[in-house]
């Protein structure tokens, strides 16, 4: 097995969870989001071969990823124009959510289907745990604009999940 | 005042979502990476399949005509119409290296790509429009020139409509371009304040 193939499969076990949820922020449809995960471990698998080890195993992975859906963002653009907009701009409604992880869910990936390609990574991955340095490194933003970032996007969360999820089962540690 | 989700509840559902699990193994990316070369191949079949038409259309025409200036004009076009197809050939072949994707951060291949698209809508004139000029400028300027005096009308509205479709085309090209322009200087701002 060559080196390549070995990252691929450390990369793919490692963040292969990370990376079906990542897909859910860029497509709706089922089928198509499989092509494009299928796309992504294709872009990971190729990218290997240039691996050079300057940056951090995950900053490479979150990089091929976004940065291959968000190529499928601009190809879907053009075959079904839609309006993405910034998180400035996005106008959210409040909802109760309460005792519907799913609901909570849908209005969520809902919400970041409809921003632009960047705003989609910083909460994409701010969503996955990764610091501001991490989302730094990852989109090229700096740490002042990812806190800017950051705080609109608790904000418009905020606003939209009124209600907590249910009463206490569903609560992180 | 109503209870919020809080933060860490919102990353927590969000990873602990279900997801199919997918995984690929390394023979089918193999096939897989085949497969995606081919279809990178075939991306401009329409425009491809919209150039041999032309091509065979002009040639029979030009094969019918007996007259210098039509075929003077039906050759440039087919010549423009090859043009074309071989700059979508060239563009088209160009493939990023494997590790681009994960050396650039988002906000640089983000911008590379809508750069890309822009060059392409600003070079309209010069690699799609331009090459099909002179064939069509012979084709009008020679078909005015020898229409009958009471069916001229008829090929100067023709010769007025060719260029409004160009026109056209171009001015829309510009407008797209102009649009991708905005957002290619607002990640430039990002990245001067990164």
């Amino acid at each position: 097995m060559s080196s390549q193939d070995r990252q691929y499969e450390r990369a793919a076990q490692e963040f292969g969870g990370a990376l079906s949820r990542l897909v859910r922020g860029y497509e709706a449809d089922p089928e198509k989001r499989r092509d494009l995960l299928q796309e992504i471990h294709l872009s990971l698998w190729r990218s290997f071969a240039g691996f050079d080890e300057r940056c951090a195993l995950r900053t490479w992975v979150y990089r091929v990823a976004h940065n291959t859906a968000a190529g499928w963002v601009l190809r879907q653009k053009r075959s079904r124009p839609q309006m993405l907009v910034s998180l400035e701009e996005v106008d959210v409604a409040a909802v109760d959510v309460r005792h519907d992880e799913h609901l909570a869910l849908d209005r969520l990936t809902g919400l970041i289907r409809q921003l632009r390609p960047l705003d989609r990574q910083v909460i994409l991955a701010w969503l996955e745990g990764l610091d501001a340095a991490a989302i730094g490194e990852l989109t090229g933003l700096s740490s002042g604009n990812i806190a800017t970032k950051i705080h609109r996007i608790k904000a418009i969360l905020t606003k939209q999940f009124h209600q907590g999820v249910s009463d206490g089962t569903n609560h992180a540690g | 005042m109503e209870p919020t989700m809080r933060d860490d509840e919102l990353i927590h559902l969000w990873k602990k979502q279900e997801h199919e699990p997918m995984q690929f193994s390394i023979e089918e990316l193999r096939r897989d990476s085949a497969a995606f070369q081919q279809r990178i191949g075939r991306r401009n079949r329409p425009e491809y399949v919209g150039v041999a038409l032309v091509v065979i259309a002009f040639s029979w025409m030009f094969l019918r005509s007996h007259d210098a200036t039509p075929r003077t004009g039906f050759a440039l076009i087919i010549a423009g119409a090859l043009y074309v197809a071989f700059t979508l050939w060239k563009k088209g072949s160009v493939q990023p290296l494997p590790g681009a994707l994960g050396q650039a951060d988002c906000i640089s291949f983000h911008r590379r790509e809508l750069e890309r698209q822009r060059d392409l809508l600003m070079g309209i004139w010069k690699w799609y429009l331009g090459p099909l000029i002179p064939g069509m400028a012979i084709l009008v300027i020679g078909g005015i020139a020898n229409a009958p005096a009471n069916t001229r009308w008829f090929s100067e509205i023709y010769a007025v409509f060719c260029v409004a479709i160009f026109a056209g085309i171009g001015r829309l090209n510009q407008k797209a371009a102009k649009k991708l322009d905005g957002q290619i200087q607002e990640l430039r701002t990002l990245r001067k304040e990164s």
